[in-house]
């Protein structure tokens, strides 16, 4: 900040300004990358608000919908999804209902009226009024534009072959870009824009402080108008709060997110000068008459939002009513342990619902468990021989271990005997990038491709047929790419690093997460999932969001691994826990396209453990098949075809490079059940439901469920308000239409069309099969089978979970006896009476 | 000229002729639709494979038809193109309700295309290329309601018009000199020595309608922006119709022969789309706009390449151009899996002195490879383009504790690659295509100037990147000549950018923000949701 600038503004008003900047961007949350996409709740730093708070600030700042629209509403009462007890439950349930006299009829009524809520006008907003502006770009548009196409080119690293060299922080870069920039004044309807870059703050300190200080807003409202700027350009924004969270975790400050904030402010300073005196007084007042008035118009916003409020509240209840008969009628199936003859740990994910019944059902011998999909382990992957380094767990964590892969023939590191080793291995896959690398310049250069599709376009005729009919391949292991086939076989990902003491320590600590340590049976699977689709940008959002967006291989593959080393055993059972000698832990992938079982490694099992994986095998066939049967009608897919024939569809769906929905990925999910598996053995869920198997008796100190609680429950969370999200304001917290998605920077994230803000979220065909929606946007209900006390001290110490649940960001409910209780703000009802009112 | 070969070559017109017809006759479901539309577009594909080998040069409707082998070649080219992107199209648009428009457009351009590849007739080829972009405009706007939609159709009709009044008047000019519309009387008029000024300056306006045509700059900005119509949309566009302009030119390859004026504007214009669009090309940070660009800078080159009288490169310029880009437009998502693998890759700076020694070895390679197998195929300015098209193979990237062995087996790889695409090229250029060639020397050393140019540009940008941050600033920006053209645009059909500005009028402090409703599936009518 410069010399005049310091002194014009006194020091108090500095450090008010830094913070009401810092505070607003403290309100945007993450987006991942497009190659590691997991699912975030957008409101995720709102949480210490009240969700109907937040509805509020969220239509008055910057017109987004946090709850379903009304249509949605209305939907759902005429085709009887909502019914007359589900409304009477909502209306008694929240206060603000009960306290205003809201009556269903009134509901009813209500639900006519869109709506609709004001939305406060940002300075660029009131100066664009110029009669002349719809033979030029708005002024709005224009701007996110320009602001949008400033940071592709900022961060990409990937796309273009010709980047900007050696830059500087993001703002000086756009000011750069700005001020040698002789078009974006045209399409403004400011042909001397270049002339009034003179006013352009120098710093992005100089601008913050320069806006707040010409706006002359009120001081309590700085932080909502800030939030509403940032908002213009939320896609970007999430991008540099992912960069602001990667660098949390590392422990590095980063400050993207404030220059974006910065450079949203100046251009309200460069149209500013455009205008005259009159215009500019104008704005000034009227963005200042429209702003005096925040908190009455949020309370006013609040208010209106009464009735969509109680409408996702019916729509809720109406599930939760379903969930509580099924999961209260259902006798306990406690499994004699001694007939397991294999134990199969799943993902929590809801996917892995409708399988793991199927399987139980076809095969009594076979007890499933439910975990998180990255098995506990905070490792960070790197594929042999390169530096795509990536992390395998959930986002919330920053890894602490390295995995990367070994040549491993049979029973030791380095067979000699093969003549198979890492060296060689790396070497072979450098050679193959190299001649990859060489036959892509010919394309990659302008004068090189010319002359390339000349001489070898007719190639890609054999390419273009491939359109036609999709091939039924199995999925494509992406990690062994460049390695020659007699690599591939042996090569495999293992932890590096830790000593055989650490080794023990940390499969202690799973095994008993797991509950896995006190009976094993002689087998043990441990499955990841991951889906398949082709020319996908958003696939990541289909594999494990435990594992940050990959397919849970790596994690099954290291820990089976692990576990199956005799010095890790030794030192296991030095602690307690008894690994049968024969017993053998293997890695498989749950195809979530295909619903087909993927094994890994199966080379390195006894024949005993063989046999047993033949016989769990075949018993997936058949669950695999029921559970294609159970899929394939949201699909349009004949549920009554032969197996293989259905299989066949669904892999010729995963290959097909034209198809949009490969498959629905978490789509529907509305329940978080940590409990365990005899509360909801053969018990239909729908896959709807997370599933976490949690034995309460052995977790005296209530650390497991408070790992669960801060963990896995976040991890639900997330998704859970991602789908809602996106479902209920598609157009910010949603990608849009797949059919116009355009990669920006190979993996950053997807225009729709030519350009315009970063599009976050989950597409519209993710949620919507051209008819109908596929998710119902219902917060989730986490049903927890545990003492009141143990749950209430983990709300107690965790902040976090105690905002989530008392703003009524997520419901919480705990098993008493074979009942179901709610809580809700620190008490706990009844749910049967609840959901059964007088009828 | 029998009556087989006639219906022959008329089917593909027809058939696609009934199937832009077929969603506006019947009340057929979507799936249904596309099944017909596959059908009928299989057919015409395997009539016009046929018409190629039964009829490939015959007078069908004397004098407004003519079956030419090159009209063959591009008719199989678009109509398997038009196969393939509809087979793509029903599975990748299933749920949108627009599909009935969709189908009838894409028929209904697959039929003017194939008209426009028969036409000996000014007229013919005038109304049919229009009817191209009447019908293509359906097309573009997909989503009605998407401005950057409407303006990328608005700017694409400012050029058409324009367009069809050169056509016109090239027409007018040529009609007037040769005293028919036909164009078979127009060659013969031309090899009987009637050459005259006017036949020059309907040379000059039927090449300024090609380029204006052809997306080149500065009237490329529609081509860029169509990336909001749905992705076939674009594989459509970019693969079977911008391309068009180089069959216009091959066709009336007798009269540009002597027409120097139109040919070196060609030169000059292709030159440049070719040079600056691949510079852009290489700035773009999203993957449909670089490809966009990309096919900006290929046209140029094939434009280029006529001009050269270079025809038979351009048509295979043309088939192959097509297929790449049709193909990689519809796989323009798998991107982010490319990036995964390349992220595996590493990073790859070139070795300084590779730059230099690339095309000192790639120019005597592409010469011997034509020694051996029998002469020159082309002049020698257009191998020593190929040779420094081709250097990049040979970059050698810096050895990051590599062995030595590593460096010598990449220079093999790139030889042989060169090799082989050279050959490629020789026994593509040997297929009987029926054209003749009318390289013109003094345009080829100036082709030659330009291209090596590019490379030096190329070269210079590996070495450094930092001197041309400048140049690398006005790449970004594609050299500003769209936003002249969108002003324009927006002046003659002046858009409502969003509900919001409407509003705003109305409560100029608490507007309320209408949602964009093109993409919101909320907003669809009660009736779509129901259905």
């Amino acid at each position: 900040m410069n010399m005049l600038l310091e002194n014009i503004i006194e020091a108090g008003q500095c450090d008010r300004i830094e913070a009401a900047c810092a505070q607003a961007c403290h309100a945007i949350a993450p987006a991942w990358p497009l190659d590691r996409a997991i699912a975030v709740n957008p409101h995720w730093s709102r949480i210490g608000l009240p969700v109907r708070t937040v509805a509020a600030r969220m239509a008055v700042l910057a017109g987004i919908r946090v709850f379903p629209p009304r249509a949605f509403f209305h939907q759902a009462l005429t085709e009887g999804r909502i019914q007359a007890a589900d409304l009477e439950q909502a209306l008694n349930t929240l206060p603000a209902a009960r306290a205003a006299g809201l009556t269903a009829t009134q509901w009813q009524q209500a639900l006519a009226h869109p709506g609709a809520l004001p939305q406060l006008p940002l300075l660029i907003d009131v100066l664009d009024n110029d009669p002349q502006r719809h033979t030029r770009l708005s002024w709005r548009q224009a701007i996110t534009h320009q602001v949008s196409q400033t940071c592709a080119a900022y961060f990409d690293t990937r796309q273009a072959d010709w980047r900007p060299e050696g830059t500087s922080d993001l703002y000086a870069f756009w000011r750069d870009t700005l001020q040698h920039d002789h078009g974006i004044g045209m399409l403004m309807g400011i042909p001397d824009l270049g002339q009034r870059l003179g006013v352009l703050p120098a710093t992005r300190a100089e601008a913050e402080y320069w806006v707040l200080e010409r706006l002359g807003l009120p001081e309590s409202v700085w932080v909502d108008y800030l939030e509403a700027v940032l908002l213009t350009v939320n896609g970007w924004a999430s991008w540099c709060a992912y960069l602001g969270w990667q660098a949390r975790l590392e422990g590095r400050q980063d400050d993207h997110l404030r220059e974006l904030l910065a450079i949203r402010l100046a251009w309200g300073a460069i149209v500013l000068d455009c205008k005259d005196d009159a215009a500019t007084h104008h704005a000034f007042s009227a963005v200042q008459d429209a702003w005096r008035h925040v908190p009455e118009v949020l309370a006013e916003a609040e208010a209106t939002l009464v009735i969509d409020e109680v409408g996702q509240l019916a729509l809720e209840a109406a599930y939760q009513r379903q969930l509580a008969n099924r999961l209260t009628h259902a006798a306990p199936q406690p499994l004699a342990s001694g007939d397991v003859e294999v134990q199969a740990a799943f993902c929590i994910d809801v996917r892995s619902e409708p399988l793991r019944r199927s399987l139980e059902a076809v095969w009594p011998a076979v007890q499933t468990i439910g975990f998180a999909g990255f098995f506990g382990l905070p490792v960070a992957y790197t594929p042999l021989g390169t530096q795509a380094r990536r992390p395998q767990l959930p986002g919330l964590l920053a890894p602490t271990l390295e995995v990367t892969d070994q040549i491993f023939v049979g029973d030791q590191v380095h067979a000699d005997s093969t003549g198979k080793t890492e060296e060689g291995a790396t070497q072979a896959r450098l050679n193959s990038f190299d001649r990859a690398r060489t036959w892509q310049s010919t394309r990659r250069w302008p004068s090189a491709a010319f002359s390339f599709v000349e001489a070898a376009g007719i190639a890609y005729l054999g390419k273009l047929g491939g359109w036609l009919m999709p091939s039924k391949r199995s999925r494509s292991r992406d990690d062994l790419s460049g390695l020659p086939a007699r690599y591939q076989q042996v090569c495999r990902p293992a932890v590096t690093g830790l000593d055989n003491a650490a080794k023990a320590d940390l499969a202690a600590r799973v095994l008993h997460a797991m509950g896995l340590d006190k009976a094993i049976a002689p087998l043990v699977v441990l499955v990841g999932h991951g889906s398949q689709s082709a020319n996908n940008a958003h696939a990541a959002a289909l594999d494990c969001g435990a594992c940050c967006g990959q397919t849970g291989e790596v994690n099954a593959r290291v820990l089976a691994r692990l576990l199956n080393e005799a010095p890790v055993r030794h030192l296991l059972s030095e602690r307690g826990i008894l690994i049968p000698h024969n017993t053998m832990f293997v890695a498989a992938l749950h195809n979530t396209t295909t619903d087909e079982l993927e094994p890994f490694d199966l080379d390195t099992l006894s024949p005993e453990a063989l046999q047993h994986w033949d016989r769990f095998a075949a018993s997936m066939v058949h669950a695999g098949d029921q559970v294609r049967r159970e899929r394939a009608p949201k699909l349009g897919l004949d549920p009554r075809l032969g197996r293989a024939e259905l299989l066949g569809q669904l892999r010729q769906r995963a290959n097909d490079g034209a198809q949009t929905r490969p498959e629905w990925g978490l789509a529907g999910n509305a329940a978080f059940i940590i409990a365990p598996r005899a509360r909801t053995r053969s018990v239909v869920l729908e896959g709807r439901s997370f599933l976490h198997d949690y034995d309460a008796s052995q977790d005296a100190d209530g650390s497991v469920l408070e790992l669960l609680m801060t963990a896995p429950m976040l991890v639900t969370h997330w998704i859970n308000w991602q789908y809602h999200a996106s479902t209920c304001d598609p157009v910010h917290y949603g990608s849009g239409n797949k059919v116009l998605h355009n990669v920006v920077g190979g993996h950053i994230g997807v225009f729709e069309g030519n350009g315009g803000d970063l599009r976050i979220g989950l597409s519209q065909q993710s949620l919507h099969d051209g008819t109908r929606w596929m998710h119902e946007p219902l917060r989730l209900t986490v049903v927890i089978d545990a003492p009141r006390a143990m749950i209430e001290a983990v709300i107690q110490r965790h902040t976090v979970v105690a905002q989530l649940l008392d703003n009524d960001w997520l419901h919480l409910w705990r098993f008493e006896g074979t009942q179901l209780q709610h809580y809700a703000k620190g008490h706990w009802q009844e749910v049967r009476e609840q959901c059964r009112p007088a009828d | 000229m029998n009556l087989l070969s006639v219906a022959l070559s008329l089917t593909a017109v027809l058939l696609m002729l009934v199937a832009a017809l077929l969603p506006h006759l019947l009340k057929l479901d979507p799936i249904r639709l596309w099944r017909s539309f596959t059908g009928l577009s299989s057919v015409a594909l395997i009539a016009s494979v046929l018409t190629l080998f039964i009829a490939p040069e015959s007078t069908l409707l004397s004098p407004w038809l003519q079956v030419s082998t090159v009209g063959m070649i591009l008719a199989v080219l678009v109509q398997l193109l038009g196969t393939v992107i509809g087979v793509f199209s029903s599975r990748y648009l299933e749920g949108e309700p627009a599909q009935r428009g969709y189908i009838a457009a894409l028929g209904g351009v697959l039929a003017a295309v194939q008209l426009l590849l028969l036409a000996d007739h000014w007229l013919v080829l005038i109304v049919a290329w229009a009817l191209v972009g009447r019908i293509l405009q359906g097309l573009l706007c997909f989503y009605p309601t998407r401005p950057f939609a409407l303006l990328a159709a608005h700017k694409k009709h400012i050029a058409d018009r324009l367009a069809d009044v050169l056509l016109i008047a090239a027409a007018a000019l040529a009609w007037q000199e040769v005293g028919s519309g036909s164009l078979s009387a127009l060659w013969a008029h031309i090899e009987q020595g009637g050459w005259s000024p006017a036949l020059h300056a309907s040379a000059v306006c039927l090449v300024l309608g090609v380029i204006l045509r052809t997306a080149l700059l500065p009237v490329h900005g529609w081509l860029i922006q169509v990336m909001e119509a749905p992705t076939p949309v674009s594989a459509l566009l970019h693969a079977g119709v911008v391309n068009l302009g180089g069959f216009v030119l091959i066709r009336f390859a007798p009269l540009l022969e002597q027409a120097t004026i139109a040919r070196w504007l060609l030169v000059i214009f292709g030159l440049t789309a070719a040079v600056l669009a691949g510079m852009v090309m290489l700035t773009r940070v999203s993957i449909k706009v670089r490809l966009a660009w990309s096919t900006v800078a290929q046209m140029g080159f094939m434009v280029l390449e006529c001009g050269l009288g270079l025809y038979t490169l351009a048509l295979l310029h043309m088939v192959g151009h097509s297929l790449y880009k049709a193909h990689t437009f519809l796989a323009a998502s798998s991107v982010v899996r490319e990036t995964r693998l390349q992220m595996m890759h590493g990073p790859m700076s070139p070795r300084p002195l590779s730059l230099w020694l690339a095309p000192v070895v790639a120019i005597p390679v592409v010469f011997g490879v034509q020694q051996i197998a029998g002469g020159l195929a082309w002049p020698w300015w257009w191998s020593v383009i190929l040779g420094f098209a081709w250097a990049p193979l040979l970059w050698l990237p810096t050895a990051h504790g590599r062995p030595n062995a590593a460096s010598g087996r990449l220079i093999l790889i790139g030889l042989a690659s060169l090799f082989g695409l050279t050959a490629a090229m020789l026994l593509a250029h040997t297929v009987p295509l029926g054209l003749v060639d009318a390289p013109d020397d003094a345009m080829g050393r100036v082709a030659l100037a330009g291209m090596g140019l590019l490379y030096l540009c190329l070269a210079w940008l590996q070495l450094q990147p930092a001197a041309l941050a400048g140049w690398r600033r006005w790449s970004y920006a594609g050299f500003y000549v769209d936003e002249f053209f969108t002003r324009l645009t927006l002046r003659v059909w002046p858009t409502i950018w969003t509900a919001q500005t409407e509003a705003s009028d109305r409560h100029p402090v608490g507007a309320v923000l209408a949602r964009n409703t093109a993409n919101n599936p909320h907003t669809r009518t009660p009736n779509e949701h129901a259905s």
